[in-house]
């Protein structure tokens, strides 16, 4: 699959919508110290942890105040270590979608190890949810040219880690039709505060992003994760997120959807 | 007494670094993921960044490696068109030391092709890792190129240093580290956009009344540079706010070292020039 460079058609949005955004959360739990590092995972290396027992509570109860219905990327391997949040995520109304098995670099797996891997993701996905995700985005973003077809393979929807485009687009194999879902760097928390920016920044950040995303009628994906470390579940940055949320609801003709629901628009 | 073309107190000199594919391409990483930044540039970033400079109606300097301008001769084509200036930044984006054999055939391969998509030949040129040997900026003099924008050293163009000697016939125009959009700002320093249109509004104050100089390098990719929405934003509000100052002229880093070449502005003579080398 070679990479496009040139620019797609104009996008049409449903009647009435001026720009579309959608709450992501990469999940992001043990799985990420677990990659490198023997279990247990104690002290300052239980950031996954903390996001799956705390973080993700804030950032649902966030969520159900402010009536969002956000999509959760979660791995495999979390997910069948977490089954309370899992149902906790779930039973709220959330899309859940995958993010690999264990937090794996796929741009450094050759085709038949990300065939694995995805494999063993579904396979958990199954067995936790009883149903296999529909929508992926590699763990970090981190891919090869080849994932995207491997997706389509498996059935998978869309994906939503390329930063090559304003607005959802539309990526043809053989026989299958994947959703691209753009998400930029600034648009991720663990882009501010893995380099030790504050809440306050972030809020200024997204805001303004979004702010100009809408004006070009563009998809805004907002991308949190609920860790200790780099991420949006704890205290003053759960509220960070409250002006972008109240933001959200201030613009009548935003579209405001999950991955899931952008997908079928993109493929209908 | 400094002079300036037109006599005006500053030049102002807004140059934007394509880097689209080729940059991953070079480093042996698929252009795919959080690494299809470069194919924002081509796609959406660059487009965006000259839509606002046809609006604002000020000339800018894009600088493209070979490898992407093979890749997007029609971006090459609408820049020369809307009279910008094409310039050279490497092949694939050679961050790296090269051997000087290596290094002498990248310059020529991506000199010809920048001058067989745009039509005319490059007049200047970038390291895309900032670093240079001591044969470059000799084989680009013998290219015919009329300036180098590599070197952080003055604040002010000055005759570039050719096997070490200072040159009467190509100038140096120093892209300054504090006003990159991506470096200490969007990229390690994760900046917010009005962190960054503060800052360069206040580098462009305190240099508009010292200096006289003001250069900026701006990215078209995702994520680090300013192509997004809100970044291309704050380029368009920095380009306002430069416009409200008295005496300013924008131009193109070709059109300044044609005017520090010409011996009636004394610039090349040692004796009289602008400047001179510390």
């Amino acid at each position: 699959m070679s990479t496009h460079l040139a620019a797609s058609e104009p996008f049409v949005w449903p009647e009435g919508v001026q720009a579309a955004a959608s709450v992501t959360v990469n999940f992001a739990g043990e799985s990420v110290e677990h990659r490198t590092m023997d279990l247990p995972l104690w002290g300052r290396n239980a950031h996954g942890r903390y996001g799956a027992q705390q973080g993700v509570y804030n950032l649902l109860d966030l969520f159900a105040r402010y009536s969002v219905k956000a999509t959760f990327f979660i791995g495999g391997w979390d997910a069948e270590r977490y089954p309370k949040a899992m149902t906790a995520i779930d039973t709220a109304g959330h899309e859940i979608a995958g993010q690999g098995y264990l937090y794996e670099d796929f741009s450094q797996l050759s085709p038949d190890e990300q065939r694995m891997a995805l494999e063993l993701s579904d396979s958990a996905h199954e067995r936790v949810f009883g149903r296999k995700p529909l929508g992926f985005r590699a763990p970090d973003r981190l891919m090869s040219r080849d994932t995207r077809a491997l997706l389509a393979e498996r059935g998978y929807r869309y994906d939503a880690s390329y930063c090559d485009d304003d607005q959802p687009y539309a990526v043809d194999f053989d026989d299958q039709r994947l959703a691209e879902l753009p998400i930029h760097e600034p648009w991720i928390d663990k882009l501010y505060y893995e380099k030790y920016r504050t809440a306050r920044v972030v809020t200024d950040s997204f805001l303004d992003e979004f702010d100009a995303t809408y004006a070009i009628g563009g998809l805004f994906s907002l991308a949190i994760h609920p860790r200790g470390d780099y991420g949006s579940g704890r205290g003053a940055r759960v509220r960070a997120l409250e002006p972008v949320l109240r933001s959200f609801q201030e613009h009548p003709r935003l579209w405001l959807a999950t991955c899931g629901e952008l997908a079928d628009w993109v493929l209908r | 007494m400094k002079q300036w073309p037109n006599g005006v107190k500053c030049v102002v000199l807004i140059t934007v670094d394509s880097d689209v594919t080729g940059n991953e391409i070079g480093k042996g990483l698929d252009p795919d993921g959080a690494h299809a930044l470069g194919a924002y540039s081509a796609k959406r970033g660059l487009p965006r960044l000259l839509d606002i400079f046809a609006r604002q109606q000020i000339p800018a300097t894009v600088f493209f490696g070979g490898y992407d301008a093979e890749q997007s001769p029609e971006l090459v084509q609408r820049i020369i068109a809307e009279g910008h200036e094409v310039a050279a930044h490497g092949y694939l984006h050679e961050s790296w030391d090269v051997s000087l054999q290596e290094e002498d055939q990248l310059l020529r391969k991506t000199h010809e092709i920048i001058t067989r998509i745009a039509g005319t030949p490059p007049l200047g040129w970038r390291s895309p890792g900032g670093q240079k040997s001591a044969q470059t900026l000799a084989v680009l003099r013998e290219l015919g190129y009329l300036y180098d924008s590599s070197d952080k050293d003055y604040d002010g163009p000055y005759p570039a240093v050719v096997r070490g000697e200072p040159s009467d016939a190509m100038v140096e125009i120093p892209n300054i580290t504090s006003t990159l959009d991506d470096y200490y700002m969007y990229d390690n320093g994760a900046a917010s956009t009005d962190e960054l249109l503060r800052l360069w509004k206040e580098e462009f104050d305190a240099l508009y009344h010292t200096a006289g100089y003001f250069i900026t390098t701006c990215h078209s990719r995702s994520g680090r540079g300013s192509g997004l929405p809100a970044r291309a934003r704050v380029l368009d509000r920095l380009i306002d706010h430069i416009k409200r100052y008295p005496d300013v002229q924008f131009s193109r880093l070709s059109d300044l070292a044609r005017w520090c070449l010409d011996p009636a502005h004394g610039f090349m003579n040692p004796a009289t020039r602008l400047g001179g080398r510390k």
